[in-house]
C-alpha cells in the first residue's frame, strides 16, 4: 500500500534524534495509571521502595539497565517499574555563611581567562558567602561527574556553583579546531537552562553563567538566576535538569547530551528572610507606540503588509511587571512576556506582547538613590538584574523611557586607550553611562570594567576597537543567507569576540574583547575605541512615573 | 528497519497490553514527554496526560503498526505533536490557563484536515537540507531555536532565518495548491 506523505514525514523523523531527559519513577507510574485508565486496563501495582542507605551524602539517582527491565516485563506478571534509587532522606537546607570554591581562583594572580573567573564579583561575592547552603550532591553519567556544590536562594535569584569532572569530554572540547579562544569552547560542555521551582519551570531565568578550569582540570560553573516570582511554602523544591555534553563530536557541538539531574529542598522561611518586593500588576505608565502600515511597508522594509492595510494603529504598553522584588542576595525585575489576548495586526506583522520592556525603566529609591538593571547575558530580556535600593527605603519610583526614535542627536565619539585606562566617562545618553575601570591588555585580549553613574544606564554602552589594518584576522567559512550568492560558501574574516560579564549586586559589567589571532603588540597598538552618544532618543517620562511601596516579604 | 524492541513491544501491547504500555512507555516515555512539553511548558499535569493519549494510541493502532513493519520513533513523535497541539487548542479556550502563545501565531501548526496535512508534509519534504532538517525538527519534533543551532552546528539566528522565510515560501505554496487565494480577510478566516 502506498505510504501517505504524511507517513513519510514519520520515516523522516527516525533518522533525528532528540534532547530528551528521563522521566523520574513517580512520573511514569501517574502516567502509566492514566492510561491504563483510559484503555479500561486494570491498574499497574506501585513498586516496592527501596530503603535509604545510611550514607552521610547524596547519591546519584540511578536508574535500571534497559534490557534487564524489560526482561523483568516480560516475564513478571505484575507491571512493576523500579528505579533504583539509593539517597538519604535530606533535611531542608538553610542559608548560612560559608566559603564558595568557585572564588578561590584569583583572577588577578592567575593568567589567562581559563584559570579563574572572567567577571570581577566585589559586589556580589561577599554576599554569596554570607548567604548560601552547601549540597555536595554528585550524578555520574557516561564517565562525567557533576556535582552541585553550593546553593544560594533569597526572593530576588538564584546561584548554584558546580565541578564538572570529565576529563575526556573537556580536553576533547578544548582540543576542537577553530580560531575561537579556548574559555568559549567550554560553554558546550554544559546546559543549565532548564530548572523547576515547585514544579514551575518557568520560576527561573538564567542570567548568566561563568567558568573555569581549576587545578585539578576540573571545570568550576557559577550559574546565576532571577526568580520571576517569590518562591511560597515551608519547603521550596528545587530541579535542575542539566545537560553535559559527554562525548562531543568534533565536527559538530551536538555530541552526545546526556542529563544530571539535581533536586534540592531549601527551607522556605529561610529563602524569604530580609525579602522585600513591590507588588506585582499591570501599571499603566502612559507608553505607546503608532504603527502605519504605509511607512512599514515602504520605508521600513515589511513588504510582507497587504495594501488593503491602511490605516495606523496606535497601540498602549503598559508595564506587567511580574516581580520585583530585594533580598540578601540583591535584587531583580521580571515582566510578563507572555502574549496573552494580545490582538495582531497587518496580517501578524505587528504582534504582542504589548508590554514596557523592563529596560525602559529608571528606577530610583524614596532616598534618592537611583537603582540600576542589568540583563541576562544568554536569554533573551525578560528578567533583569537589580542593584538594591538604601536599607531605609520604603518606596521605589519607575520613571518609563520615552524613545523619540529621531537619529538627531546621535554622534560618534572617541575614547582614546589613556584615556580609559585613567578612568574615563563614558556618556551614553543624557541620562546616564558608565566609568571605565581597571583598564588591561592581556596576551590576547583587552579586559576593563564599566560602573554605571547616572539614574538610567540603558542604550547601546558598547565600545568598539579603532583597530582597523593594526590587528591580524582570523580566517573561517561562512555561508551568505539571501541575495544572489545565497547559499554560497564564503571566506569570512574574524577579529575577535566581544562578551560582558555582570556583577548584578553592583551593576558593574566586565568587558573582554578576545582576538582570535592578533599578537599582543599589535593590540597594544590599538589607540583609541569608538561608541555612540544619543543624545535625542531618550527622555524621563516624570509624568508617568508610578511609585510603588516596598513591603516586607511575609 | 523497525528495532527489534519495537517488534516486541508492539507485539505486548496486542498480547498483554499492561505489560505493552509499561514496556512503550520504558523505551519511548522520555521522548514522548519531551515534546508535549515543548507544547505544553507549563501544564505538567496536561503534559503526562497527553503522553497517556499517545500510549493508549499506540495501543489500539498496535496490529496495523506492526503489519506496516514500520519504525516507532517517527510515528509516535508525530502522535505526541498532534496530541499536545490539540491539547493546547483545547487549554486555550480556558482563559486562566498559561500557554505558549507561538502556537497560535503559526501558520505551519494550524489545524487542517488530512489532505492539508499531507500538502504541508509533501512540502517539508521537498524543502532542500538543511532547512528540510530544521522543520522537521522545529515543527514535529517541536524542538527550539535553540536546540536546533546545537543539532546542526548553526547560530541560532541563522535558523531563525531560515524558519521565518521557510514559513513564508511554504504558506504561498500551500495556499497555491489547496486553492485559496492569498488575502488577508481569507487568512484571517482560515487561522
Amino acid at each position: 500500500m502506498k505510504r501517505t506523505p504524511q507517513e513519510n514525514l514519520a520515516r523522516q523523523l527516525d533518522t533525528l534524534p532528540t534532547a530528551q531527559a528521563p522521566l523520574t519513577a513517580e512520573q511514569k507510574q501517574r502516567i502509566l495509571a492514566l492510561a491504563c485508565q483510559k484503555a479500561g486496563l486494570a491498574e499497574p501495582q506501585p513498586c516496592p521502595k527501596t530503603p535509604p542507605a545510611p550514607r552521610p551524602a547524596l547519591r546519584a539517582v540511578r536508574r535500571r539497565r534497559r534490557t534487564a527491565l524489560r526482561t523483568l516485563l516480560v516475564a513478571a506478571a505484575v507491571v512493576c517499574l523500579c528505579t533504583v534509587t539509593v539517597f538519604a532522606a535530606p533535611a531542608l537546607l538553610k542559608m548560612l555563611a560559608g566559603d564558595i570554591g568557585f572564588f578561590a581562583a584569583d583572577p588577578a594572580a592567575t593568567a589567562g581567562p581559563l584559570a579563574a573567573p572572567r567577571g570581577n564579583y566585589d559586589g556580589a561575592q561577599p554576599k554569596l558567602e554570607a548567604y548560601n547552603a552547601a549540597v555536595g550532591q554528585s550524578v555520574e553519567n557516561g564517565g562525567v561527574t557533576m556535582t552541585l556544590d553550593t546553593i544560594a536562594m533569597d526572593v530576588s535569584g538564584m546561584d548554584a556553583f558546580f565541578t564538572i569532572e570529565g576529563n575526556a569530554a573537556i580536553q576533547d572540547l578544548l582540543g576542537r579546531e577553530g580560531y575561537e579562544p579556548d574559555w568559549t569552547k567550554l560553554q558546550a560542555l554544559f546546559d543549565l537552562l532548564r530548572t523547576e521551582v515547585n514544579g514551575d519551570e518557568t520560576a527561573l531565568d538564567l542570567m548568566q553563567t561563568d567558568y573555569y578550569l581549576n587545578d585539578e582540570g576540573q571545570l568550576q560553573i557559577w550559574a546565576h538566576y532571577a526568580l520571576t516570582q517569590t518562591p511560597q511554602g515551608d519547603e521550596i523544591t528545587v530541579v535542575i535538569n542539566a545537560e553535559c555534553n559527554i562525548g562531543p563530536d568534533k565536527e559538530s557541538l551536538y555530541g552526545d547530551w546526556l542529563p544530571f539531574v539535581f533536586t534540592v529542598s531549601l527551607d522556605g522561611a529561610s529563602v524569604r528572610a530580609g525579602g522585600r518586593q513591590t507588588a506585582p500588576g499591570v501599571y499603566d505608565l502612559g507608553q505607546s507606540m503608532t504603527f502605519d502600515p504605509k511607512v512599514l511597508r515602504d520605508e521600513l522594509n515589511y513588504p510582507d503588509i497587504d495594501e488593503s492595510y491602511t490605516e495606523p494603529v496606535t497601540i498602549e504598553y503598559p508595564l506587567r511587571l511580574k516581580h520585583l522584588a530585594f533580598g540578601p542576595l540583591g535584587g531583580s525585575l521580571s515582566v510578563d512576556m507572555s502574549t496573552q489576548d494580545d490582538p495582531e495586526y497587518f496580517g501578524g506583522v505587528i504582534a504582542g506582547p504589548y508590554t514596557l520592556d523592563g529596560g525602559l525603566l529608571a528606577i530610583a529609591d524614596d532616598t534618592g538613590k537611583p537603582l540600576y538593571l542589568t540583563d541576562s547575558t544568554i536569554t533573551t530580556p525578560a528578567s533583569w538584574n537589580l542593584t538594591a535600593p538604601d536599607p531605609a527605603a520604603a518606596s521605589l519610583t519607575l520613571t518609563p523611557i520615552r524613545i523619540a526614535n529621531t537619529p538627531e542627536g546621535l554622534e560618534r565619539r572617541t575614547v582614546t586607550v589613556e584615556e580609559m585606562k585613567n578612568g574615563a566617562k563614558i556618556e551614553i545618553t543624557p541620562l546616564g553611562g558608565y566609568t571605565v575601570r581597571n583598564f588591561a591588555i592581556e596576551d590576547h585580549a583587552i579586559t576593563y570594567e564599566l560602573v554605571p553613574y547616572g539614574v538610567w544606564t540603558g542604550g547601546d554602552h558598547s565600545l568598539a576597537p579603532n583597530a582597523e589594518g593594526l590587528i591580524s584576522l582570523a580566517e573561517g567559512e561562512a555561508t551568505v543567507l539571501g541575495g544572489e550568492q545565497d547559499g554560497e560558501t564564503v571566506t569570512a574574516y574574524h577579529s575577535g569576540l566581544y562578551t560582558e560579564t555582570v556583577d548584578g549586586v553592583t551593576g558593574v559589567i566586565t568587558v573582554r574583547h578576545d582576538y582570535y589571532a592578533a599578537t599582543r603588540a599589535q593590540i597594544e597598538s590599538i589607540p583609541s575605541f569608538r561608541y555612540v552618544y544619543d543624545g535625542g532618543n531618550y527622555t524621563l517620562d516624570t509624568a508617568h512615573a508610578v511609585t510603588l511601596p516596598l513591603e516586607p516579604v511575609a | 528497519m523497525p528495532r527489534t524492541d519495537d517488534k516486541t513491544i508492539l507485539a505486548q501491547l496486542s498480547g498483554d497490553p499492561q505489560a505493552g504500555l509499561a514496556a512503550l512507555l520504558e523505551e519511548y516515555g522520555a521522548l514522548l514527554h519531551a515534546i508535549v512539553r515543548r507544547v505544553l511548558p507549563q501544564n505538567p499535569e496536561d503534559a503526562e496526560e497527553c503522553v497517556a493519549d499517545v500510549l493508549v494510541a499506540a495501543w489500539r493502532h498496535a496490529d496495523e503498526l506492526a503489519a506496516q513493519n514500520r519504525p516507532l520513533y517517527g510515528w509516535l513523535a508525530l502522535t505526541a505533536r498532534n496530541k499536545a497541539i490539540s491539547r493546547w487548542r483545547s487549554l486555550k479556550r480556558r482563559p486562566s490557563e498559561p500557554l505558549d502563545e507561538d502556537i497560535a501565531s503559526d501558520f505551519m501548526l494550524t489545524p487542517r484536515a488530512s489532505d492539508g496535512e499531507d500538502c504541508i508534509a509533501e512540502l517539508v519534504a521537498a524543502l532542500p537540507e538543511p532547512d528540510h532538517e530544521i522543520f522537521l525538527r522545529r515543527y514535529y519534533l517541536m524542538e527550539s531555536s535553540r536546540d536546533i543551532a546545537r543539532a546542526l552546528s548553526m547560530n541560532e539566528h541563522a535558523v531563525n532565518v531560515r524558519l521565518s522565510r521557510g514559513r513564508a515560501k511554504l504558506k504561498q505554496q500551500y495556499l497555491a495548491r489547496m486553492g485559496r487565494p492569498a488575502t488577508p480577510g481569507k487568512e484571517a478566516a482560515q487561522t
